[in-house]
Formats: structure tokens, sequence, C-alpha cells
């Protein structure tokens, strides 16, 4: 697992962000925005590397990639011996969306090129792929709020089907001005940190960043000794099929991709031990998602929504998410559901309000998109580790 | 396993539906449209005859979508309403997957417009919502209640290719019994000045397949087109899906009856097409009547799609270059069994799908 | 020569209806309601929800951002979903109670001109 977020550069740093329940969000210094949003950077991050053409997003992709492939033990020999495949998500870096291009077309009838050139080259999945020479399966997702979480269910479907032996997965995006001034438009953003599950929250943050798992075929990992802690049991998505921005009222998508993920594993939704929901910071997500798990999982299910710690990280949030849910297991504590203090009546879950000790070997993921598209990650210890 | 395309639809520069695309495809090339630029230069493209998105049915419910998400809702509606599945069918074993090369420039551009002239902090909520990349497959679900799994693909090459991997994948599992695949890409006056910028136009309007050129022309096209996929067969079938590949180049088993090349100018270089006129009996390309297109693949494969059921072969509409090619040169009845696609990357891999005759 | 109250010299009866032809066509035209003639919408119709004009919170925001441009008025987040968007007769009220130009932006530009 890799991950690089405001919260840290590296897992590790996130961990102890997350043990300290230190969030930093702050002023926007990235790019130039009339709004007064509260976001979550990434800070001391330098993205200063050639062959990137400087696409931070990529940039943002490779640091977490490498992390993820230390933690698993595999080389660049490992990769070029291996079937593998890159599964990424993403919104910001598949788009045609470069303002100084456009201002330059409006303004004068003419621009250059090179944005256009960089959009061609490949897209992001191609483009990691192609840093470490891997021959892959590459496949870029681009379905809003779940495209990590999507990327990853897709990279475990690929080792299903015997096509792949190894899969990087996950998902990256930069802050952009975009979706800044997007979810703002909507009224969707948190004029102070964002408050998920909160009776008095306001709407979202956006993030930054990139959450790397490496998924990997059993057989494969036997053959090289290699004994993961971590496996991922199921997966469910199911669409709401009701409204472009709005989710289902009755969470029919999401109640629907839990079940399909607890099928999927064989697993009993009183065995999962806690889960790391989208909670975004918005009165429609958290209401919604917070009654539907409840219905679910009873309204004592260990919850967090750790947006809180990293902003709304857009198509990079299945990707860090997931991780994090993994680090929880693997480390058997969850961070307080920072910004979380005032239980909101209608929604019958209760975000951890400190840091909690947790025991039980399941654990979810829940990633709800722009769109309706609803998607859940069923990770758990695998059974030489559980033991 | 081997999925059945059993619904198609399409909406492109052959019109909206599978009537005008046999049409097109037996009244062989047509010129352009040439459109002015702001800056007075000329540009031929494929663009949607006008009219073509105009539908009444389907009218409130994709009243405020942008023209792309349109595209792949008439697409895509088209496809399922051919498919004739029962009415009752339950709606959460429906995939959904919606692929693009470029996704939703027009949007995001307005958008991007509406950041320069009214300031970031006052853009229409509804644009951006609209330039999100999935907001077509949005649509797309809710306008026909699709509740299983729902994804958008984005990427220059090969997305549709993934796509039906993915489908056949749903469908092995039986996390879907059908699975609606399709792609969509749209022209655009920014669109327009970046052809214009990166391509090189024909002198006579015509795009040559069979040059294999090393500096092809291109004229670019737009539309979208579906297919309706399911594990079993019905008596409107139009194919079953054989084989998917985006790997380096091997020759398929057994040489197609027709083998359609993808060559349509999108590449810097096409040379790389000649490596494949050894696999197959007959070869066509259809690029002519759809415009360049990276992700033109699911056009040209309805082109397929409608041979293999009606087992008839359309003349490829140019030949020029191809003289010593083995071409279907006349439209005739064929008892086709198997069409084969291909589609070159740059850096070498192929795009290849294997049709073959449903029964 | 201004009136006080609403910045135009038209009675405000005359002003009310001038406003509430120029909010249906905007709503048509901005929210693509293809399917209705301005001149079909009720003045008390309900805007929202099932019945009357249909239109859903996606709308909302989008009307939000047309009263900000073409009225130059800042609904403030307590505002939305409240009485003023009931129906056409109500937002009118509401424009030319607190909006600097009523007649709409284009017409204010005019006005300055003179």
């Amino acid at each position: 697992m890799g991950a690089v977020s405001a919260p840290g550069l590296t897992t590790s740093e996130a961990l102890a962000s997350f043990r300290a329940a230190r969030r930093e969000p702050g002023r926007l210094t990235l790019f130039e925005s009339s709004l007064d949003l509260p976001v979550f950077e990434v800070a001391r991050f330098d993205a200063a590397h050639p062959y990137s053409d400087g696409v931070r997003t990529l940039e943002l992709a490779l640091h977490a990639v490498r992390e993820a492939l230390t933690d698993a033990a595999l080389d660049s020999g490992a990769l070029s011996s291996a079937r593998v495949g890159v599964c990424l998500g993403t919104t910001v870096a598949s788009q045609l969306n470069d303002l100084a291009f456009y201002r330059s077309y409006k303004t004068t009838g003419s621009a250059p090129m090179a944005p256009v050139r960089r959009y061609l080259k490949g897209n992001l999945a191609d483009a990691v792929a192609a840093h470490f020479g891997i021959q892959a399966l590459t496949v870029t997702v681009t379905n809003a709020c779940s495209s990590g979480a999507d990327a990853i269910a897709i990279g475990a479907q690929w080792i299903n089907a015997g096509l792949c032996d190894l899969v990087l997965a996950g998902g990256a995006d930069e802050l952009n001005l975009v979706p800044l001034s997007g979810f703002h438009a909507l009224g969707l953003g948190c004029p102070f940190p964002c408050t998920p599950f909160d009776k008095h929250r306001q709407g979202l943050n956006l993030g930054e960043g990139a959450g790397i798992v490496v998924l990997e075929a059993p057989a494969h990992a036997v053959a090289r000794g290699h004994t993961p802690a971590l496996a991922l049991y199921g997966h469910g998505t199911a669409c709401d099929a009701h409204h472009l921005t709005a989710p289902h009222p009755e969470g029919r998508g999401l109640r629907a991709a839990l079940y399909q993920a607890l099928a999927l594993a064989g697993v009993r939704p009183e065995e999962i031990a806690f889960v790391n929901a989208h909670g975004t910071g918005t009165q429609e997500n958290d209401l919604i998602e917070g009654n539907t798990l409840a219905a679910i999982f009873g309204p004592s299910l260990p919850v967090l929504s750790t947006k809180g710690y990293t902003g709304h990280t857009l198509g990079a949030a299945g990707g860090l998410e997931a991780v994090f849910t993994g680090l929880a297991l693997r480390e058997g504590w969850l961070p307080p559901s920072i910004g979380f203090s005032e239980q909101d009546e209608r929604i019958p879950i209760t975000p951890l309000r400190e840091h909690t000790e947790i025991h039980g070997r399941f654990a979810l993921s829940t990633s709800l998109a722009f769109g309706g598209n609803n998607t859940a990650l069923l990770l758990g210890f695998t059974k030489g580790a559980a033991q | 396993m081997t999925p059945f395309l059993n619904g198609l639809g399409i909406v492109a520069a052959t019109g909206r539906g599978i009537n005008s695309l046999r049409s097109a495809l037996q009244s062989g090339w047509r010129p352009p449209v040439t459109i002015t630029l702001p800056d007075k230069c000329e540009l031929p493209v494929y663009p949607l005859p006008s009219g073509a998105l105009e539908d009444k049915s389907l009218g409130r419910k994709v009243r405020r979508s942008d023209r792309l998400s349109k595209m792949a809702v008439f697409a895509a509606a088209d496809a399922l309403d051919d498919a004739q599945l029962p009415p009752d069918l339950d709606r959460r074993r429906i995939g959904l997957i919606v692929t693009s090369a470029f996704g939703s420039h027009t949007t995001t551009f307005q958008f991007l417009d509406e950041i320069l002239t009214y300031g970031d902090a006052a853009v229409s909520p509804t644009v951006f919502s609209h330039s999100v990349q999935n907001a077509a497959a949005a649509y797309v679900a809710s306008t026909l209640d699709l509740q299983g799994p729902t994804l958008t693909l984005t990427q220059v090459h090969f997305a549709f290719h993934h796509a039906l991997l993915l489908a056949r994948q749903w469908l092995a599992t039986g996390q879907c019994d059908h699975v609606l695949v399709g792609g969509m890409d749209e022209l655009g006056s920014v669109m327009h000045f970046i052809c214009r910028s990166l391509l090189r136009s024909p002198m006579d309007g015509k795009l040559r397949p069979f040059a294999f050129a090393k500096y092809p022309a291109a004229i670019p096209g737009e539309g979208s087109a579906f297919f309706l996929l399911s594990g079993t067969p019905q008596p409107g079938s139009y194919a079953r899906l054989e084989e998917i590949t985006t790997a380096p180049w091997s020759a398929p088993a057994k040489a197609p009856d027709l083998h359609i090349l993808e060559a349509d100018g999108t590449l810097a270089d096409e040379s790389g097409y000649a490596n494949f006129t050894s696999v197959g009996a007959q070869f066509a390309a259809y690029a002519p009547l759809f415009g360049s297109m990276p992700g033109g693949t699911p056009l040209q494969a309805a082109a397929a799609a409608l041979m293999l059921k009606e087992l008839v072969c359309f003349a490829t509409p140019v030949t020029d270059g191809a003289s010593a090619l083995p071409l279907c040169r006349a439209t005739a009845p064929q008892p086709l069994a198997s069409v084969h696609l291909t589609r070159l990357h740059c850096n070498g891999t192929a795009g290849q799908i294997q049709l073959l005759a449903p029964f | 020569m201004h009136n006080d109250m609403n910045n135009t010299n038209l009675p405000k009866e005359e002003l009310l209806q001038k406003v509430r032809a120029q909010l249906k066509e905007l709503l048509v035209s901005h929210l693509a309601l293809e399917d209705i003639k301005p001149e079909e919408i009720g003045d008390d119709e309900p805007i929202f929800g099932d019945q009357g004009l249909g239109l859903d919170s996606l709308d909302a925001v989008e009307i939000v951002v047309l009263l900000q441009r073409n009225y130059g008025l800042n609904i403030k987040e307590t505002e939305k979903g409240t009485e003023i968007f009931r129906s056409i007769n109500a937002l009118a009220n509401y424009i030319v109670e607190n909006s600097p130009h009523p007649l709409g932006a284009e017409s204010a530009a005019a006005e300055e001109e003179k």
C-alpha cells in the first residue's frame, strides 16, 4: 500500500497524523482563485520531476506507487517478469481543462498545443506503466468520486479472470480550480474545515493525493515466497439511476453495492469491524450514507470519515480510503472521525470521537460518486495473518 | 465465455439508427462538411447531421444535458430497445460502461469560459456538473433505469476494448445478465482548432485508410455507438464476441473472413497497418464514412456487427492505395463467419476485436 | 429621474408583470425547458417538486446563479429553498424588492448609457 495526501507523504506519516488526531487544512497556494475556501494540499511535495512534464497528478501517483511496490517487496525485475496491470482512477488528469490554454484560445484565437500533446501522450495509467517500463493492461477510470475504488475493483476482476498476476490499482488527483469552483457553485463547498456527519455540517473541502494498492494473485505471491497480510475479499458496485448530482434518497445503489461486497466475500454484516465511510460532509451524502449504513450494520457500527483529514480527494479518494482501511486493520486502531462533534438526530450512526482499538478481521470502505455510482470494497486479514 | 451482441444503437455522421447506418454503408463515400474557423481557415469534418439529436420521446429526461450526453443516451437507448429485452427485467442486473477518448471537452471549455467571464466564484453549477466525465453515463443510467455497475473510462487509446473485456468479465462472473457498452466523442469549436493545428486535411475530402501513410491526412468525426452484450443469444443477435486483445500484435489462429483496418489518420504514422495485410480473406476500412476518431472503434464495430447479422459485406468506401489487397470492393451477400477489427496504438500494440457470426 | 423604490419609472404592478414575464423567459431558455412555452407557466404554480414546473435541486442552484448574473442578487444560504423560490410570483416580488436593476442587468447597462 502507498499513500500521499495532506496527512502525510507516506503511510507512516499519515498514521502519525491520525494518531495525533491532527489535521492541517489551509489556504490555497497551488493556484490563483478568488474563492477563500479551506483546502487540503499535500505540503512539502516537490513536483519538479522532468519525466512527468510537471503533471502533479502523475507525480502524486508515482510517489504512492513507489511506496506500494516497496511495501509489497516488488522491484522492477519482478514487474517485468509478471503479467502486470495498471488501473487508476482520476478526474482532473483526464480532461482537456487547461485554463491557460483556453484563455489563450479565447483571447487570441490561438493557443500552444503542449497541454493537448500531454493529454494525447497517454492517460494516467499509461503514464505510470510507461514510467516503470511495464507492458501492461492499462485503464484510466473516470467515474468521479468512486474512481479510485472502481479501479481497485477492476484490478481484482483482472486477477480473477487470469489476465494479470499483479495490478497497481487506486487513484490520484491534484487540487484543481475546476472542481473547486464547480463544487462551490453547487453550494457544496464548506467555508470552514469540513465536519463529516456533524449536525452543523456545511459541505466538503477539496484535497489532493494518491492512494495505491498492489493487488496480487495468490499463486503469484506464494511462488515468490511473499505472504501478504491483507486481501480484497469483496467488492460491489451499483448505480442509483436517480439524478446527476443528488444521491438516491433511500441509498438504493449503496445498499446494493454493500450487499454485493458482503456476498462476494461470504461475510455477514456482523463480521465487519468498521466502515471507512465516504462521508464528504455534505448534507445529503452524510444523511443517506449514514442511514444506509445503520440499516445494514446497526447504529453502533464503528464508522469514520477520513475526509476530515484529507479533504475530498475526488479520483484519489477511493484509493486513499482503501489504504487507510487496510492500515487500520493492520495497526488495530482507528483515529477519531475528525470534525465530528455533535450528533445529527436524523443520522443513526455515531462516528468515532476518539482513538479506538478495533478487533475483527474484515472492514469496508465506501465511495458514493457524483452521478450516482456507489462502490464498496471489503478488505480483511488473510487466513494466515488472522491467526 | 463469448458474449452475444444483442442490441445496437448508433448516432454518427451516418445519422441515427441502424437503417441509416445500412444506407450509408451501401451508398459508400460521401464528401465531408467543410466548416470555416474563426480565423477563416477551413476544416473538413464529419459531424452528426442536423436533427440527429432531436427526440421528443426522451426530451424531458435529457433537457439539460449537453450534446455529448445526448449522443450517448440516444445510442444507448436505441441499443436497449433493439435488444428487445423483457420489460420486467431486474434493472440491477444491467451494467453500463461508457468510454470516450476526449470526454466532455466542449462543456469543460464552456466551464473554463464561465471562469474567465464571470470569475471562479460565480460559475454555472449545471455546466460544471456536465463537465464531469461520468455525466453522460449518469444520464444514460437514470434515463434507462440501469441500476447495475456503472463505469466511465476516458482514455485516448483502447478504452472501448477494455470496456468489452470488463463487460465480458461481469457477465462471466454473473455480476450482470446484460451490459450496455459503448463509446462517444464529439466535435466542438475548440476541438476544431486543435484538429486544425495538429492534423493534416486531405485536399479532396477523402480519407485513405489503405495508403498506410507515414503522415496520414485526417478528417475529424464524432458520434456514439452502443452494444447490448448478454450471456445468451437471441433471434436478433448480431454477433458473438470471440476475443479482445490490446497487446503487441500477434496473428489470430484463424484468418477472418473480413478484416477491418481502423486506419483513419489519427496516428502520426499509419504504415504499421501494412503488417496486418497477411491476415484475412478480405479487407475493408470504414473510417471514410465516420471520420477520424481515436475512440472510433465502436462505430466501426457497429458496421462489423451489422454485416455479421445480415450476412452481407459492404464495399469498402475508399480503395486508393490497395490495388494488390483482396478488398471487399462491392456490396454483396456473403456467408461471413468472422470479422476482425484492428486499431493500432503509436507504441506498436494493437487493439483487436474478433467477432463471429452469432449462430 | 428615478423612482426611489425600484430604480425604474414604472408603477409597481407593471414592473412586477414585466419581471414575471422576463423570469419565465429566463427559466425556459436557461434551464432548457424545451417543451414549455414561457406564457404557459402559471404565476402561482409551484416551481419545485413533482407538481407544477417540476424543477429540482440542480435547477435551484442554477437559478441562484441566474439571479446573481441578471439581477445582481446574492441569495444567502438561509434564503435558499424558502418562500422566495416557491413560485414565479414569489421570485418576482423578491427581485423587485431587492434588486438594484429589477429589469435585468442588460437594461441596467442600457440605462447607464443614457
